[in-house]
């Protein structure tokens, strides 16, 4: 928050005094095949999972698995236990395990070539509780695209926590519900049918994770109580507030260098580079090369004291939808001619038939709403 | 034309023809009479006809004379009445030998009438014995009485010395200021003098006839004779370096390169920064600075910057004995500097006097203009984004005069073309202004006031407002103790402050305050026992203190904890003692030595933390609580300054020097330019004070007769204690700023060869300078480290740098200028891998400045044109058109890495990719050479 106004001071100058951004890709001839460590131990019911990984070169993203390692997560109290590897690179505890509050844990990794990392023991918080999570329509405005974009953003209140210094990383899981945009008549196998049940897959819930890391602390504030801290913004350019928003919020209680990791992977994640940002740095996380401990290793153990809380909101009404919507055209009328010639691997063929009695074979994307990714299956919590 | 009639550019030529040659009493031509045949023609025909007819030869800088009908008011007339009727109005002064020879060479003002004072070489005072002033017959034709010889003393009164004293004053003809840093040189002895800030020099010499040669940067070359008879006093009035116009630099300071004991000096006038091209209209002494060798900047529109490797904290600005702390306006895309209200600046990065002390890198020491003590001026500009204008005037005729200046943006009108909202909602004022004031109290006392003031407040949209001002004023006093020697005592106070709001989120929206001043008491004295020492013996003693503010929430919905920032408070004295001594003709040594003592006083808590352990939160102890002026904890250091020059012979010199320097306060800044929230912070218990040790060598020639001045110096620096940043640390909001904070170490070195051609119609320098800067962070009792414990370079290091800078006049209305700049890129840290946590791909960063940006490349031109040059008139107005990288390069101003989709994008940001054009235009009541 403290740079962006600096920031944008260059922006402003930059726009002024015809800057320019340009795509650019200096040549990086360095990187470094480092060990990834991603993994937690919480309060929540197990597993508990850690998956281990090599860093990739920046132009070809991937998670390279770290096979065969020997992965054991030990307490304050000498217990230890082992995890197996469940997938390539992907450790876990039975499915029974969960962190104990007021417990430190921390993790042993051997790996394949004997080399063995440790993180230090770090306490599982109490969970502080959230106390409402909720939204309000906010307009996002893009004036070089001419365009402004609407949606939800939503805020946070957390309960009075019980210490002054307390760390947050929320985890956002968010599921909604859509409609195919035509609902489906006829269906084609071969032969043309009689489509029974014409809502079967017109309404369908999407679940995602969202990929955007928010942090918190407490310790600036007058108590140790965050009231209306926004975090997730959500628009209409999507289908996701089409009809229905379940948002998921798990607020986990962490460490301070588990917070710090977190909060500079952020801060530099947003980073522009430019004159008044600070410098970005290598993060090493909270394992060390016991052997080697000036070997970086990124990623973090987090033991962590969870919270969660589940809220479900309807679609704005004040605001426009800006999702693209199907609309008919001729060329739809004239496939529904040529289905009979279409090749079976693609049936069934969903047709639909205007008020008017023509029929259709419009892009199965727009009648059929699993095509987006969803499931028909309503999730349990859902209220209609 | 033909070729009888020689062209020569180069004035210096000339007047070393003079020099050498010609001052002999002139013989036969002035009796010369010219008949009626060259009457109205035109002049060049008309002299081309006298010097056929007469056996002689014209040497005359032709270009600057306009065409006109050379005329006789009678018939015949006498050569020298007829060329001073034709071209006295030109301001061509005319000087004939024994030889046939006849110059004509511009050089005094235009005048309708000369003004009394104008010829009045010697001012006799009436307390020593006054000066005779005799003329030679040499140029007593034109009337035009010019003394060639001075007498100092009388035979009488020097009967029995054999060794008497000279001494006095060399003043500027057009309003008796002093000349600074001018050169006197003795022919005959081969020894000379260099007038202090006020124009005093002295010397001891035998009684007998000398020829004095007077020079300095900003005035013509002045010989005399000089006849010693006893003890007495000698002031000299000596001409500016005035041009019809004043397009060309002309420094014919030919002694300053080799003979000068000063090393990585710079010394510049605003006439050079008249020509330099501008972003935006805004000419700006920084952006000169940074055409200098060894100066480098992170960036375009960033504000200060580097000098010699050092962190831009490390320089000393003084206006006027007034600490400036804050240099830019808008975040650092000018200077806070107004050019039009600037004399000249000087630049120390090597040997730095023993009287200043307390930054490790540079003295950036700035003359703020005197005001007329004659008449009243005025003058104004508009460019694009600023408007100034500057008055001057006498209070009391030749006692007392005033300045003022300001200098106010309405740059507004930008912001609002922008369609985005954001900017579309900005505003950014800024301004600044200075008054001088000067009072000549009797002829040994002097007192001067100056006051400075600039501001800034700009507002980000609804995002963030940032207001922040300097001001600062000085009362110098400076008396004559007697003939040879002075004392100076001058009172300084200046102040820094901001105020930032932030109102992003309602939640966190806060605003900060942040005051620092400065109060300062300094006093010099200058002794002069002899002609081969001139020893300064000073002190001064600051007061800093500085209210870091409050960190408050903005409004009722901010969640923000107020935190009072304690105050902070140091007090710094020095004394300093100096020398400057000619061992040898050709060996001279500037030595000097400063002890510093610094304490860091109460009232403040102090926190204590684990022996050996990092300053961190989790390793506090306890508190210490000190009352009021209490001493916390106290520095002290003696620093050694020396450099000799050795002069191998007339046109070449080594120089070499080594300087230690404590530095006591510095900037919290762990961005890679400085940025407005960034406060000023006092060493403390914890935060140990920065030392730093220089080395310089330098060879230094002189070729052409100071055609074109070439050096070459290299220098290693070693700073102690830096203060660095642990990584990521937060300093805006640290209520314990230690713990941010991690000291370390920087070595520097570089080799900077320059190649000047200070004189002529073509003019500039051209530079070279490779240099290296490079940080260490390593502490091996608390285990902390920066980079893993590895150098690394400094944000600013550029291996590469070449400047190129040159000033064409084409005619005395138009003039031309160019300068080229190309510098290794940067360092950057890149990002070198991505990872993931949680399904989230996150990257990994090489080490620290491990990469580059591109080089960078720039060239600027402007034309700068000037009214017509009619001699009543009430206005002069010039236009100056700048075109700013010429060649549109997209220098990278920062490249950076965004995620999108899960892969890492790089993204090059430039701030001028496209050429900018600016004009501007500047007037002057009067005529131009007022």
């Amino acid at each position: 928050m403290m740079t962006r106004g600096i920031s944008y001071i260059t922006i402003v100058l930059l726009v002024v005094i015809s800057s320019c951004i340009e795509s650019y890709d200096p040549e990086i001839t360095k990187y470094e095949d480092l060990l990834v460590v991603d993994g937690k131990i919480s309060n929540e019911a197990g597993p508990q999972k850690v998956i281990l990984s090599i860093s990739s070169d920046v132009h070809h993203p991937e998670i390279i698995p770290v096979e065969n390692a020997e992965v054991q997560i030990f307490d304050n109290l000498g217990n230890t236990l082992l995890l197996n590897e469940v997938d390539p690179g992907e450790y876990h505890t039975d499915s029974m395990v969960s962190g104990i509050v007021g417990r430190s844990y921390g993790i042993e990794i051997k790996r394949e070539d004997g080399q063995t990392y440790r993180s230090e023991l770090e306490e599982l918080k109490n969970p502080v509780g959230i106390s409402d999570v909720y939204q309000e329509i906010e307009i996002l405005e893009f004036p070089e695209e001419n365009d402004n974009l609407y949606g939800y953003r939503f805020y946070i209140d957390t309960e009075l926590a019980e210490d002054k210094e307390n760390y947050y990383l929320w985890d956002l899981e968010a599921t909604y519900q859509y409609q195919s945009d035509f609902t489906i008549r006829w269906y084609f196998d071969g032969e043309l049918h009689w489509f029974h049940g014409p809502d079967s897959l017109y309404n369908c819930w999407s679940t995602k994770k969202i990929q955007q890391i928010f942090v918190a602390r407490t310790l600036d504030l007058i108590k140790p109580q965050l009231i209306k801290y926004p975090f997730h913004f959500v628009s209409t350019r999507t289908r996701e507030l089409s009809v229905k928003y379940s948002l998921l919020v798990k607020q986990l209680s962490i460490s301070k260098d588990a917070f710090t990791f977190w909060d500079d992977i952020q801060s530099q994640n947003g980073n522009t580079g430019g004159l008044y940002s600070t410098l970005p740095h290598m993060i090493k996380g909270n394992l060390t090369n016991i052997d080697a401990p000036e070997e970086p290793v990124l990623g973090y153990f987090m033991v962590a004291g969870v919270s969660e809380k589940r809220i479900v909101v309807d679609k704005p009404l004040d605001i426009p939808m800006q999702y693209v919507v199907c609309r008919l055209t001729e060329a739809d009328f004239e496939a529904y001619g040529q289905m009979g010639m279409m090749d079976p691997v693609i049936y069934p063929l969903y047709a639909i038939e205007t008020p008017g009695g023509r029929r259709a074979l419009p892009h199965q994307n727009c009648v059929d709403c699993r095509r987006k990714g969803g499931t028909i299956k309503k999730p349990e919590y859902w209220i209609d | 034309m033909r070729s009888e009639l020689k062209k020569i550019y180069n004035t210096l030529f000339i007047l070393s023809v003079l020099i050498l040659g010609v001052l002999q009493t002139g013989a036969g031509q002035s009796d010369i009479l010219l008949d009626k045949s060259c009457h109205d023609r035109p002049w060049p025909e008309a002299l081309d006809m006298i010097e056929k007819d007469h056996q002689l030869t014209f040497y005359i800088i032709s270009d600057s004379i306009p065409d006109f009908s050379f005329k006789l008011n009678e018939v015949p007339m006498l050569l020298s009445d007829a060329l001073k009727d034709n071209f006295n109005p030109f301001n061509i002064q005319m000087s004939m030998d024994g030889k046939g020879n006849i110059y004509l060479i511009k050089g005094k003002k235009i005048t309708t009438s000369i003004h009394p004072d104008f010829f009045k070489e010697l001012i006799p005072e009436p307390i020593v014995e006054p000066t005779k002033q005799e003329n030679s017959g040499f140029l007593n034709t034109n009337k035009v009485h010019i003394p060639q010889t001075a007498i100092v003393g009388t035979r009488k009164k020097g009967i029995n010395k054999s060794i008497v004293n000279v001494s006095g004053k060399v003043v500027h003809s057009n309003d008796n200021s002093p000349v600074v840093n001018g050169t006197i040189y003795i022919k005959e002895i081969e020894q000379g003098s260099v007038t202090d800030e006020n124009g005093q020099y002295s010397f001891d010499l035998e009684k007998g006839s000398y020829t004095f040669s007077v020079n300095s940067l900003e005035t013509q070359e002045k010989v005399m004779k000089v006849i010693v008879y006893s003890d007495g006093l000698l002031n000299i009035q000596v001409d500016p370096q005035l041009y019809l116009l004043e397009e060309v630099i002309v420094s014919s300071d030919r002694h300053h390169n080799v003979r000068g004991t000063q090393m990585g000096f710079e010394k510049i006038d605003t006439k050079k920064i008249k020509e330099i091209p501008v972003v935006l209209g805004e000419r700006d002494i920084i952006k000169v600075a940074l055409l200098l060798p060894g100066v480098q900047s992170v960036g375009e529109g960033s504000s200060g910057f580097n000098v010699r490797g050092s962190p831009a904290d490390q320089n000393l600005f003084y206006l006027n004995q007034v600490p400036v702390y804050n240099t830019s306006h808008l975040f650092g895309f000018f200077s806070s500097f107004n050019a039009d209200a600037i004399d000249d600046f000087a630049l120390y990065k090597s040997n730095i006097p023993a009287e200043y002390g307390g930054r490790l890198a540079s003295i950036f020491d700035i003359n703020a203009r005197q005001g007329d003590m004659e008449k009243f001026s005025m003058r104004g500009g508009i460019s694009p984004i600023t408007a100034s204008f500057l008055i001057e005037s006498p209070i009391v005729k030749d006692k007392s005069s005033f300045l003022i200046s300001a200098r106010s943006t309405y740059s507004n009108w930008i912001l609002g073309l922008v369609e985005d909202p954001t900017i579309h909602n900005s505003k950014a004022y800024f301004g600044d202004a200075i008054a001088n004031f000067t009072f000549k109290l009797n002829p040994k006392n002097e007192l001067r006031l100056f006051t400075y003031f600039s501001y800034d407040d700009a507002s980000i949209g609804e995002l963030s407002k940032h207001k922040y001002q300097n001001a600062g004023g000085s009362i110098n006093w400076h008396r004559l103790l007697n003939k040879k020697h002075s004392f100076d005592l001058s009172l300084t106070s200046a102040q820094y402050n901001f105020e930032n709001q932030n109102m992003e989120y309602d939640f966190s929206a806060y605003q900060q305050t942040y005051e620092l001043s400065h109060n300062e008491l300094k006093a010099r004295l200058n002794l002069r026992p002899n002609e081969d020492h001139t020893i300064t013996v000073g002190l001064n003693s600051i007061l800093y203190q500085i209210e870091r503010g409050d960190f408050l929430p903005l409004n009722e919905y901010s969640l923000i904890s107020p935190i009072g920032f304690e105050p902070e408070q140091g007090i710094e004295t020095g004394i300093n003692i100096g020398d400057n001594w000619q061992i040898s003709p050709d060996l001279e040594v500037m030595a000097g030595l400063r002890y510093n003592t610094y304490s860091y006083l109460g009232p403040k808590t102090i926190y204590n933390y684990l022996p050996g352990y990092p300053t961190e939160t989790d390793f506090i102890t306890d508190t210490t609580t000190f009352g009021n002026n209490n001493r916390i904890s106290t520095y002290g250091g003696l620093d050694y300054r020396i450099a000799g020059k050795y002069l191998l012979n007339d046109n070449w010199s080594l120089k070499a020097s080594y300087n230690r320097l404590h530095q006591y306060i510095f900037i919290l800044s762990n961005t890679i330019a400085i940025s407005p929230t960034d406060t000023w912070k006092l060493s403390d218990s914890h935060i140990k004070p920065m030392v730093g040790d220089q080395y310089s060598l330098g060879a230094y020639t002189n070729v052409m007769g100071g055609f074109l001045e070439f050096s070459l110096e290299t220098y290693y620096k070693h700073i102690n204690n830096l203060v660095e940043y642990k990584d990521g640390a937060d300093l805006v909001v640290n209520e314990i700023p230690e713990t941010g904070i991690i000291q370390g170490d920087l070595d520097a070195y570089g080799i900077e060869l320059m190649i000047r051609k200070p004189d002529g119609k073509l003019n500039g320098w051209i530079n070279y300078t490779f240099s290296r800067s490079e940080v260490l962070v390593d502490n091996p009792l608390t285990g902390e480290q920066n980079n893993f414990g590895m150098k690394y370079p400094a944000n600013y290091d550029k291996p590469h740098a070449i400047n190129l800078v040159a000033n064409y006049r084409i005619s005395k209305r138009l003039s031309f200028s160019g300068n080229m700049v190309y510098s290794t890129g940067r360092p950057i840290t890149y990002p070198t891998a991505i990872y993931y946590q949680d399904g989230i791909p996150i990257t990994n960063y090489s080490l620290r400045n491990e990469y580059r940006l591109p080089d960078y490349f720039r060239v600027d031109v402007s034309m700068n044109f000037e009214g017509n040059l009619k001699r009543n008139k009430l206005l002069h107005g010039s236009w100056a058109l700048s075109v700013y990288n010429l060649t549109g390069r997209k220098n990278a101003y920062s490249v950076y890495f965004k995620s999108e989709n899960g892969m890492v994008k790089g993204y090059r940001l430039s701030i001028f990719g496209v050429p900018i054009f600016s004009i501007s235009y500047n007037f002057k009541l009067g005529n131009y050479d007022d």
